[in-house]
């Protein structure tokens, strides 16, 4: 790498630290002159990001069996409350990655252990790996709806990874990103344009009811993928090291809060809509049960909400997946080479980072691949990506207060005792709706209950 | 920040240095790169995260028995 010495210090300046200090020059003169909106703007991103990125395809799909199968009900607030989880969770990551400047899973690792560390790694990469695989479901169900082939659009998919990581900065690839994400709102258009009943739709966020009836492992499913639809690991990982690429400081955490925020807002906005366009299949009584697979729940919504808003579903759907993969991908390159102790930032070009941007677009490959596999599972994996994640997400949570409690690491920023209450509570919940989903179906498929 | 202590991550020459004083000193890679010290864990924290994850290890394979059951029926 071509570093440079730096004068009268044993420091070296490498191009990473160049091209990042680029980047804080605007932010440091936004804030000499005192412009706050300028900004802002320089300091949105890894919060919208992960909360729009997790509006992945397994995420929306899950929305919208919610709203299949229960209609506009319980699991409209729900959503919220998860997103409300997300973001207590979501500032924690970013506010550790802004204070130490290192990774989740490069604390992990430096902190508790190469053991604990190559845990968290792999938990994540195998997670990732199935969650991909949904994000290029996702796309090739979108696609389908338009009559695109399937291996057309797991190209595009791979195709978009490489032009996104193309620029060698991190910044262009945030920017290409939070461009993709603005179409998650396609979601939120195609519910107004359904024309769903306002009336539902208070009662629900005003009662949480209708309260779901029939099937308790039904019942505990959804609400189990709705859980992981918000929070999972990649999360976690992806948040920290995006907040550490783009040169975040402890005086950005205010901006960082703001941007984790918005980025849940907007995410719950999405999957809210999504849920409610869905709603139509429960209000006209169509079985919902074998929606993901094909063209899925656009296709079934068509004659009963129009082709318009049944294509702009579509439309969001691939959006949803291709995001995803955007972000998922980058999710795994920055554990990894934090794991491997290598380069892992945008702000390296593929010839100084090569493994970094391998991992990048090597998982994608290997979950594209899978998905052409004829005949593969592809259904029964989009209904398990978000159950495996949920269950794996209670160590990675556990991890995440450990880290924000050091007062080693983040000083006077470390969690405050309400903070670790929420964040407990939040590790709670998940582990609880994870076991009993788990229990339930296991003993329904091994003891042969219906 | 202390100036004397920004001024050592000073690049002699390009880019200028308002450019590279926009980095605070442990924002520079060769700072990142240096490994935070290894915590000691007690043994109830350690006992702790092994229950955690055998606990985890347990859910994880009843998921996945289900998930099996749920291919190899779809296959049948």
């Amino acid at each position: 790498m071509g570093a440079v010495r730096v004068a009268a210090a044993t420091e070296i300046l490498t191009p990473e630290d160049v091209r990042r200090s680029g980047d804080r020059h605007r932010v440091v003169e936004a804030r000499r002159r005192h412009r706050r909106l300028g900004l802002l703007w320089l300091l949105v991103g890894p919060g919208i990001l992960v909360m729009l990125g997790e509006n992945d395809g397994p995420s929306m799909l899950s929305y919208a069996a919610s709203g299949a199968t229960y209609g506009i009900g319980f699991f409209l607030p729900f959503i919220v409350l998860t997103f409300v989880a997300a973001i207590v969770i979501q500032e924690m990551s970013m506010r550790v990655g802004a204070v130490t400047h290192r990774g989740y899973g490069e604390l992990v690792f430096q902190r508790f252990g190469p053991f604990w560390g190559w845990v968290s790694c792999v938990d994540l990469g195998i997670t990732n790996l199935i969650t991909l695989i949904t994000e290029l479901i996702a796309v090739r169900v979108g696609m389908a709806f338009f009559g695109i082939p399937t291996p057309v659009a797991v190209a595009t998919g791979l195709a978009l990874i490489a032009f996104s990581v193309a620029g060698g900065r991190y910044w262009r690839w945030e920017r290409a990103a939070l461009g993709l994400a603005a179409f998650n709102l396609l979601f939120v258009a195609a519910a107004l344009m359904s024309h769903p009943d306002p009336g539902a739709i208070g009662r629900a966020f005003a009662t949480w009811s209708p309260l779901p009836s029939g099937s308790l492992q039904l019942f505990l499913l959804l609400m189990a993928s709705n859980i992981g639809a918000t929070v999972t690991p990649w999360m976690l990982f992806f948040q920290q090291s995006a907040s550490v690429d783009k040169g975040m400081t402890p005086r950005d955490i205010p901006q960082g809060r703001i941007d984790t925020v918005l980025g849940g807002v907007l995410a719950a906005a999405a999957g809210c809509a999504a849920l409610v366009v869905a709603s139509a299949l429960f209000t006209h009584h169509v079985d919902s049960s074998h929606l993901q697979g094909g063209a899925g729940f656009a296709e079934a919504l068509r004659p009963i909400i129009g082709y318009p808003a049944a294509a702009v579903f579509a439309l969001g759907l691939i959006e949803a997946g291709a995001l995803a993969t955007m972000t998922i991908s980058a999710s795994t390159a920055y554990a990894f080479g934090e794991a491997l102790a290598g380069p892992h930032s945008f702000n390296q070009k593929p010839a100084e980072a090569p493994s970094f941007y391998a991992f990048n677009i090597g998982i994608a490959m290997v979950a594209a691949a899978i998905v052409l596999i004829p005949g593969a599972p592809l259904l029964a994996i989009t209904l398990n990506a978000n159950l495996l994640a949920v269950v794996l997400l209670p160590a990675a949570l556990v991890f995440l207060l450990m880290l924000a409690n050091d007062r080693d690491l983040m000083g006077p920023r470390a969690n405050p005792r309400w903070l670790n209450l929420a964040g407990g509570l939040v590790a709670l919940l998940v582990g609880l709706a994870a076991t009993s989903y788990a229990v339930v179906a296991f003993a329904n498929v091994a003891f042969g209950r219906a | 920040m202390k100036p004397d202590v920004h001024r050592q991550h000073i690049y002699l020459g390009e880019p200028d240095e308002d450019l590279i004083e926009s980095l605070e000193p442990d924002q520079l890679v060769s700072s990142m790169n240096l490994p935070v010290a290894r915590r000691k864990l007690s043994r109830p924290v350690s006992a702790g995260l092994w229950a955690l994850r055998l606990f985890l290890l347990a859910v994880s394979g009843m998921v996945v028995y289900v998930f099996v059951a749920g291919v190899v029926r779809g296959a049948g």
